[in-house]
């Protein structure tokens, strides 16, 4: 690859359909290079540019690892897998999309839990009254811990979630739960509430820049290039909510 | 300090086997638990923060698995297998843990580290305490470290303080939950100290039983679901009600509780201030502190020269201690100046056995390389 600048694009769904329309309409439309199903790219006028489609996740993995100079990613993901974020990584553009909360819910029916304070409350009874430790199901293990530490929240232990997280507490494989949310549909379809000071990060997909991958010459130019032409098809202040 | 280079190792190995003998010679049988342990026993016990420094993984089977981050819970587990017969016990120990260490690789926190220990099991006295903390004392001044510092804590000392005082046991409940993080602790204080006005309860304090509540949800259309029974969101309700009620705890309640927390001083000193603050305040706890007053005395006619320092808020980092907690340190060393250190853990066999043993223990370990490490001093 010499000295391209590589950037990771998502490889699929709505992120990558959002991700390849703000590339057009910045005027830096991103084509497929070979065969038509595979996962390389390239920017129409920015020759030193090599495009990747991965996986929202594995773009964040690469953003820490230095593997790619510059990646389109969900800051949800940029918080969880890259412990050290802001050291290794600079989120240089938020993009108006891919919006979702990180929130801590629990059965609407814990009429006693209404903050994550009441949540310590019920997890230390939980663990006299059952002998183990109130779970909650997460695919996000670090967001949970770093938040429910600073709010003084020990008396839980997570449980890796892999598949629905929202139906862990009917199904009774988590007591409570932390995932993501872009309506609170799915969560009060599930007899769950968000706890009033539960909501842990309000994500959305954003340019993110590695500052690990080592970058020289005229790549810093171009990084500058993408970010300018980005922020301009971005539609007005407010309008991304 | 890893091991794997051979001077290395075998200078740990002829560390290790003069710790072994000294522990044997002591009447304590050696055992040697699994390296590979059930993960649900730690993560129950120890809660999310070890759980982000232990290897976790899933067998194909599905089992959740660690590789031991301690050996105090694998040493307890030994226990257990032998039996109801077996009513007391002492056990010694050596062997690696294993622990995530996040950061720059540092040679005095490695991922891989070996822990000499004793657990002994069955025995509620005084004297069980003693004979632990002194034996790891003398483990370690035979290694060849020739100055340390012996800190320490009771942490029964501040249950019993927290029962001579006048409030609900509710609180005394919270607040000895939260002894472990001394800013929740502070946080915990003054919360009860203040009146609780301005609550709204999300049902009548007449429909606060386990009927009401799930009538109440019923009326508003929400189903019950998960593993928490209504009793307990009860209990919650019931608690929140009736603080409303209560008096707060006073200023002089307060101010004495915090006083002291931050009693910190050499033997006897540290004893005499804590005598006179109770004496000053009238409250009878004569004997539980003259018992620990007589440990800690004991145990600094057997440390000799080193001194021993007595916190009375020491001991807040990990949760199954109940009585006596110390710890070895090299002052100024840092996390590698802390070489050793143990207490007394009486609920844990209990927990473990999910309450169908209660057989009280204490027990101490020492961190291998670091004690290599502080003998090159």
């Amino acid at each position: 690859m010499g000295g391209k600048l590589i950037i990771g694009v998502p490889s699929k769904g709505r992120l990558m359909e959002a991700t390849l329309a703000l590339f057009r309409a910045g005027g830096l439309p991103i084509g497929k290079t070979g065969d038509e199903r595979g996962y390389r790219g390239a920017i129409q006028g920015i020759g030193d540019a090599a495009v990747e489609f991965l996986s929202a996740g594995e773009i964040a993995r690469h953003l820490q690892s230095g593997r790619i100079h510059l990646g389109v990613t969900g800051e949800d993901l940029v918080r969880e897998q890259i412990p050290d974020a802001d050291e290794r990584v600079d989120l240089l553009l938020k993009l108006g999309f891919g919006h979702a909360d990180v929130v801590t819910a629990v059965p609407d029916c814990w009429l006693d839990v209404e903050t994550m304070a009441d949540l310590e409350g019920a997890g230390a009874l939980f663990a006299a009254e059952h002998g183990r430790r109130l779970r909650v199901a997460t695919k996000y293990p670090m967001l949970t811990r770093r938040y429910f530490l600073s709010k003084g929240v020990v008396s839980y232990r997570t449980v890796e979630s892999l598949g629905a997280t929202e139906g862990a507490p009917a199904s009774g494989s988590a007591e409570a739960i932390v995932d993501i949310t872009s309506t609170g549909t799915t969560l009060k379809a599930n007899g769950l509430r968000i706890l009033s000071d539960g909501i842990i990060l309000k994500s959305q997909a954003n340019l993110v820049f590695s500052k690990v991958a080592g970058l020289h010459g005229g790549a810093h130019q171009s990084v500058r290039e993408i970010s300018e032409k980005l922020s301009a098809a971005l539609p007005g202040p407010g309008a991304d909510g | 300090m890893t091991a794997e280079g051979a001077i290395e190792f075998e200078a740990l190995e002829a560390q290790a086997a003069s710790i072994m003998s000294l522990f044997g010679e002591a009447g304590y049988e050696r055992v040697a638990p699994a390296f590979i342990q059930p993960a649900s026993l730690f993560l129950d016990r120890t809660g999310e923060a070890l759980r982000a420094r232990t290897y976790v993984f899933t067998d194909p089977n599905g089992e959740e698995l660690c590789l031991r981050p301690d050996l105090t819970i694998p040493v307890c587990r030994v226990f257990l297998q032998r039996g109801e017969q077996s009513v007391a016990a002492k056990f010694c120990y050596n062997g690696p843990a294993f622990r995530i260490q996040e950061g720059k690789p540092d040679p005095l926190c490695p991922r891989e580290f070996r822990q000499a220990g004793i657990e002994y099991f069955g025995e509620r006295g005084e004297a069980a305490d003693l004979e632990v903390a002194a034996l790891t004392i003398e483990a370690v001044r035979r290694s060849g470290v020739k100055s340390f510092t012996v800190k320490a804590g009771h942490i029964g000392l501040f249950a019993a303080l927290l029962h001579a005082l006048p409030m609900p046991e509710r609180w005394r409940a919270r607040l000895a939950h939260a002894f472990w993080r001394p800013h929740a602790f502070s946080e915990e204080l003054a919360i009860l100290s203040r009146p609780h006005d301005g609550l709204t309860l999300p049902l009548p304090e007449e429909e606060i039983t386990p009927e009401g509540l799930l009538k109440s949800l019923e009326s508003r259309g929400i189903s019950f679901i998960g593993r928490r029974r209504p009793e307990e969101i009860v209990k919650r309700l019931a608690g929140k009600a009736a603080d409303a009620n209560e008096t707060p705890l006073s200023k002089e309640t307060v101010r004495l509780i915090e006083t002291y927390l931050h009693i910190a001083a050499g033997m006897p000193a540290a004893f005499d201030a804590i005598e006179a603050l109770f004496a000053d305040v009238k409250l009878d706890l004569r004997e539980a502190v003259a018992q620990a007053r007589g440990l800690f005395t004991a145990l600094k006619a057997t440390a000799g020269d080193m001194p021993i320092v007595f916190g009375a808020g020491f001991g807040r980092h990990f949760e199954y201690y109940t009585g006596m907690v110390f710890q070895i340190e090299i002052e100024g060393a840092g996390m590698a100046g802390q070489i050793a250190g143990g207490g007394r853990y009486d609920g844990l066999i209990s927990a473990l056995s999910g309450g169908k043993r209660d057989v009280p223990a204490v027990g101490a370990a020492i961190h291998t390389e670091r004690l290599l490490g502080a003998t090159r001093r």
